[in-house]
């Protein structure tokens, strides 16, 4: 089933801070489409089908026709480079937090934890993820180009990642509707930008750090030539840097990728 | 009259990047006087500092980092019409927007204001880092993938 556009203009453009909504059917990233938008604030990018979603540096994020949430936010923040990654904390953030207001509408409950963030900025539930994004910037200009993907209805996952990757219908065994999943995280994000206003970066950083339950783990963390190391994940930084300790050292990271390695 | 951090961040990023060397403001009893540093020789130095910011960043570095960070270094004596870009932010530094395309610039490339040089990924935050001057990119001071610090020179460029 298509999302329903009415729908959402009639309760997001009408009541929240997202002025244009700009639905496209098919288009190969929200992210490259939403530069057309350079110039204009407050825009939400959505589409049924992103042919060759955009993952981290040139990754490809796999995405079904009219199965999943695909959409990209092109937002201007006015912030100094020191805090850049707030904007990081709080999308990833509220997002999470608008899924889940949006499953307990749906009477699924679940339980404290399962929903959690994973370090840079991906939503994972019971361990598998759920959500990813791509956050694109000019930073003199203050463009934000927020680009997220949540596997909603999709059942079947590239081999290669399907032991990693889940979506809210693999895991609660029935569908769900995108539109009103969607209106629920754009309301949870506006009711809470007034953070951003009051420029209340500590507590941005403070929520996010309140779902992210990966302090004192064990990692396995591959850098961007590959080197891969067992560490330990000992403290998360403001500027985004994830402080970990590898071969009794404590390293302070910025980007790379990690993966649990759960006792279980 | 804000008197916050960010404010007077602002303002001294609009003094390095304007032509004008001191500015005085007073608003509510309050007055905030920034003069930018004369050089010894009397020259105005032509160096312009890609978004510099005022105070070090609060980066707390790995163990084994330098005691002494790279905007503190003794650095050379720059031609007159070269401009540094320098990196607002940590992270890491790539040429291309992805591992099979092109690269933004080469040596040589003819730039103009607004072109697009680099990106600087932190937390899977992707910041293009754009010229603020026209010219020609004169060199490259870091390699695709390598890790950067707040204020490194990233390119410098001979402005036109």
């Amino acid at each position: 089933m298509k999302l329903d556009i009415e729908l959402l203009e009639s309760r997001i453009a009408a009541n929240t801070f997202i002025s244009d909504i700009i639905y496209i059917p098919e288009v190969n990233s929200t992210n490259d489409y939403s530069k057309n938008f350079r110039h204009k604030d407050n825009v939400l990018i959505v589409t049924d089908n992103q042919v060759t979603g955009k993952g981290r540096y040139g990754r490809y994020w796999e995405s079904e026709p009219e199965k999943n949430l695909t959409f990209t936010i092109k937002k201007n923040f006015n912030i100094e480079p020191d805090d850049i990654q707030s904007v990081n904390f709080f999308f990833t953030n509220f997002t999470l937090s608008g899924i889940n207001e949006y499953l307990k509408s749906e009477q699924v409950f679940i339980k404290e934890g399962e929903l959690e963030l994973k370090w840079p900025n991906d939503i994972l539930l019971r361990k598998k993820k759920l959500s990813g994004f791509l956050i694109e910037s000019d930073i003199l200009e203050g463009n934000f180009f927020i680009g997220c993907g949540i596997n909603v209805n999709q059942k079947e996952f590239n081999k290669e990642f399907s032991y990693k990757t889940t979506s809210l219908s693999n895991t609660f065994a029935r569908e769900f509707d995108r539109t009103r999943l969607l209106i629920k995280i754009i309301e949870v994000i506006n009711d809470n930008l007034y953070l951003f206003e009051n420029q209340e970066f500590e507590e941005i950083f403070k929520q996010w750090m309140g779902n992210f339950n990966m302090i004192g783990k064990e990692i396995v963390f591959t850098d961007e030539k590959n080197f891969l190391g067992k560490a330990k994940i000992t403290d998360i930084h403001r500027d985004g840097g994830l402080q970990i300790l590898i071969n009794n050292e404590l390293k302070v990271i910025y980007s790379g990728d990690i993966r649990i390695l759960y006792q279980n | 009259m804000k008197t916050d951090l960010n404010y007077i961040k602002k303002l001294i990023k609009m003094l390095d990047t304007c032509g004008i060397s001191e500015l005085e403001i007073e608003e509510e009893g309050t007055k905030i006087k920034l003069v930018k540093n004369k050089p010894v020789s009397g020259e105005i130095p032509q160096t312009i500092h890609f978004s510099q910011a005022p105070v070090p960043a609060p980066i707390v570095q790995a163990a084994e980092a330098p005691a002494v960070k790279p905007e503190e270094k003794t650095e050379p004596k720059l031609n007159s019409n070269l401009v540094e870009v320098r990196s607002p932010i940590v992270g890491t530094f790539y040429a291309a927007p992805s591992p099979n395309a092109d690269s933004y610039v080469h040596v040589g490339s003819q730039v103009t204001v607004g072109t697009v040089l680099c990106i600087i990924e932190a937390m899977k935050l992707m910041n293009e880092i754009e010229s603020e001057v026209s010219g020609k990119i004169a060199k490259i001071m870091v390699e695709n993938g390598q890790p950067v610090e707040y204020n490194q020179v990233l390119f410098l460029v001979e402005q036109s």
